[in-house]
């Protein structure tokens, strides 16, 4: 009996091991088939690349997280810069899923597995500086022709460490406010050039909120402006900004100092809309119901732009975010392109593709501004594709205006314990003052790691 | 003569023959259970034993930090909300499971008996188990949400609230737990019901047939012979249920965020968050392993005590 349980688990272990090395050796070998295919596809085009130019075809990979109509978007400007560099430079674009990204990316760097060319929020940015895995491009910047000057400048100083550039911009898409067109031109609140007339200051706000929400339909919301999660935060920050707040860090990095007159004046401005009844609290769906043509103002990012323009029958207009303070101010993050480590095969070549390809796409912005986004370039700016569009003109101060988190390798768990807390005042479990300390410990707990 | 050798041969070779079965008996399934423990010792054993190697660390998605010893196990067992979020999850196990094990076993009952279109009400009372998650909880979103959800619409139109009156479902600390575990009621008792179903139709006719004749009426049949003989049966999906329970985490993700105010944030995604949001893998693999102590802890308890007589 024993001997034969004996028996039985050694049997099992030499099938299981038997097994085991021949799924190694079957992955290793179709790993190399894969390989050798590829190398034979990149072969005969190379063929074909020397048989045009003379010169070696650089292949590199691109990960980058946009879906919908963004995605789209990016897929036919790769599209476009592969055509134009046909035999010099071809990028391989792969979309990883928005929520995966980052972990992928981090993971893809530690195993040596990194894509060439990758897509980062300037907030997370700090995050990924921090851990070592994005390349400083200095050294490789004036070879490939990026001009810094070029760029924005609230933007790109978003970018630097330490005196080092780690990113290129990609675009800025700050908090905006959106409106229909047709609802505020029928309670006549539209001056002769399509932009709504708001008083200024805060009662200059309520004032105008009021008189939508006098005059709109039933059923129509006044402004669309949920009482949770990003956007009240969003609007929030803008506000603390319009008021000079001093930031959200201090200069160690490890405090957190919002709770200071600025942040609960901001903190009780919004919360009076929700307890005043001026914004229904709990709004869901706010998009599709601005889309719907039910709703007067809108406040949230500039992705939003190109949805809307493909929403038949909705007529809309936007603006950067109304000064209610002391100066314009919004919430602002942009997409910057980044240059993975790649611990193993590290290849100059590749970088320069890589950065000539990032440099392409900034200059291109006009094209990737029809999802909404505002170029980075002057050069961007200043085309006429761009100014031939709709709109982007009219919110592009708010790319210069926008304030950016600060840099922090925390920011992204702490900023979510800070949209916890907020909630916590707009649903009423805690006072403006409450709330703001517990975002503090909070936001220090995790800073503080 | 040909009976007479066969009878022989196998008379003769009994003990080596019969060894030689058993031999054969236990390649077989030694063969057929290779793939799964291959797969169990890859993908469980192995990284549970990596895990902890992993907690004592201070660890991020790029690798190994540093060698910290037990200061992560320390520092989450000091965190108030790491024991908020345990809280929560034991909160909503509590709330959750005596629903998720009487309504299934009252739908099995229900659903033994001969009443018509029993095959129809089994498939449309386990339809549900098959979703994904990420259906159900957007199915019960547009249900449960304010202004425009059918269930306040509905409201509305009996009178029963009034117009200008709204039930926020889930932005309400109290009412989301309720909307929580009735989404998960719905999602999941299905698979309890059939398993109630497979154990009420071991029960011989005849028990019931016997107790008829002696006079026994519905519910003492139910307290004398459905119930002893289920014993075993509710133990289990017990246990299977106090742990699914404890794992809650997808749910509750995807309709409340943990909202409003990480109040009904659970175990599971205070360890995510931990781990691939703060990026403190070392920390959140610690925080696991308390959690899967508790886990075995209670799952013993509970075979210990309520599963202790054995039939």
């Amino acid at each position: 009996m024993k001997r034969s349980k004996v028996i039985s688990a050694c049997l099992s272990i030499i099938l299981m091991l038997s097994l085991l090395l021949s799924a190694c050796s079957s992955s290793t070998s179709s790993n190399g088939g894969n390989e050798g295919a590829s190398g034979e596809e990149n072969g005969s085009k190379s063929n074909e690349a020397a048989a045009t130019s003379g010169d070696e075809k650089v292949s590199i990979t691109y990960w980058n997280l946009f879906g919908g109509g963004d995605g789209a978007i990016m897929n036919e400007m790769v599209k476009k810069f592969n055509e134009e560099y046909k035999g010099k430079i071809e990028v391989k674009a792969l979309t990883q899923d928005w929520g995966q990204y980052y972990t992928k990316l981090q993971t893809a760097v530690a195993g040596g597995t990194a894509p060439d060319v990758g897509i980062s929020h300037t907030s997370k940015l700090s995050e990924l500086v921090e851990l070592g895995i994005v390349e400083p491009l200095d050294a490789y910047a004036d070879t490939s022709g990026v001009d810094w000057s070029v760029f924005n400048e609230n933007m790109l100083n978003a970018t630097i460490f330490d005196g080092k550039h780690y990113a290129l911009p990609l675009d800025a898409h700050p908090l905006i406010l959106y409106y229909n067109k047709k609802i505020l031109k029928d309670l006549n609140l539209l001056d002769e050039n399509g932009k709504p007339v708001i008083e200024p200051g805060p009662d200059g706000f309520v004032n105008f909120l009021k008189k939508i929400n006098e005059g709109i339909p039933k059923g129509t919301v006044g402004m669309l402006l949920a009482s949770g999660g990003e956007d009240p935060y969003r609007v929030w920050w803008a506000l603390y900004n319009q008021m000079n707040g001093p930031g959200l860090l201090d200069e160690s990095g490890k405090k957190v100092i919002i709770n200071n007159e600025q942040g609960k004046k901001a903190a009780e401005f919004i919360n009076n809309l929700f307890t005043s009844g001026l914004v229904p609290k709990n709004l869901q769906k706010i998009g599709e119901t601005f889309q719907a043509g039910k709703g007067a103002l809108l406040p949230t990012g500039v992705w939003f732009t190109g949805t809307l323009e493909a929403t038949k029958g909705l007529e809309f207009g936007a603006i950067p975010f109304p000064q209610i303070y002391d100066k314009p101010a919004t919430w602002i993050d942009s997409h910057t392109l980044i240059i993975p480590v790649q611990k193993k095969n590290k290849d100059e070549k590749k970088i320069k593709a890589a950065l000539t390809f990032a440099k392409w796409l900034t200059d291109h912005g006009a094209m990737w501004s029809k999802a909404g986004h505002i170029p980075s370039t002057k050069t961007a700016v200043e085309s006429q594709e761009f100014k031939n569009m709709p709109l982007r003109s009219d919110y592009l101060q708010a790319g210069s205006d926008g304030v950016y988190l600060p840099q922090s390798p925390k920011l992204w768990p702490a900023k979510d314990q800070l949209v916890q807390a907020l909630d916590g005042i707009w649903q009423g479990k805690s006072s403006v003052d409450q709330g703001l300390d517990n975002a503090i410990k909070n936001m220090e707990k995790i800073l503080s790691r | 003569m040909n009976t007479a050798t066969a009878v022989s041969r196998t008379s003769a070779g009994t003990a080596p023959g019969r060894r030689k079965r058993k031999l054969h008996n236990e390649l077989l399934a030694a063969v057929f259970l290779a793939p799964y423990f291959t797969f169990f010792i890859i993908f469980s054993i192995i990284p549970i034993f990596f895990g902890l190697f992993v907690s004592l660390h201070k660890w991020t998605l790029i690798g190994k930090e540093q060698f910290v010893g037990l200061e992560n196990y320390v520092y989450a067992l000091k965190d108030a909300d790491f024991w908020a979020s345990l809280w929560h999850t034991t909160y909503f196990v509590i709330i959750s499971t005596p629903f998720l094990i009487v309504v299934p076993f009252a739908l099995a009952l229900i659903l033994d008996t001969k009443i018509k279109g029993r095959t129809f009400l089994r498939t449309v009372f386990f339809l549900p188990n098959i979703l994904s998650v990420a259906v159900i909880s957007f199915i019960w979103i547009f249900v449960l949400q304010p202004y425009t959800g059918l269930l306040n619409s509905f409201l509305h139109k009996v009178h029963l609230l009034s117009a200008d009156k709204e039930i926020f479902w889930l932005n309400e600390t109290g009412l989301a737990w309720i909307s929580i575990v009735i989404i998960t009621l719905w999602w999941t008792q299905g698979f309890n019901m059939i398993i109630f179903l497979a154990g009420l139709q071991d029960i011989p006719v005849d028990h019931y047939e016997a107790a008829t004749l002696d006079g026994a009426n519905g519910w003492q049949r139910l307290r004398y012979i459905t119930l002893p003989a289920m014993r075993g049966l509710i133990v289990l999906i017990t246990v299977l249920q106090l742990i699914a329970s404890f794992k809650v985490f997808g749910q509750v993700w995807l309709v409340t965020r943990g909202g409003p105010a990480n109040e009904t944030r659970t175990m599971i995604q205070y360890i995510y968050e931990t781990g691939f949001s703060a990026n403190e893998l070392g920390l959140a693999t610690a925080m696991s392993f308390i959690f899967f102590v508790i886990l075995v802890t209670l799952a013993f308890l509970q075979f210990k005590f309520f599963g202790g007589k054995k039939d």
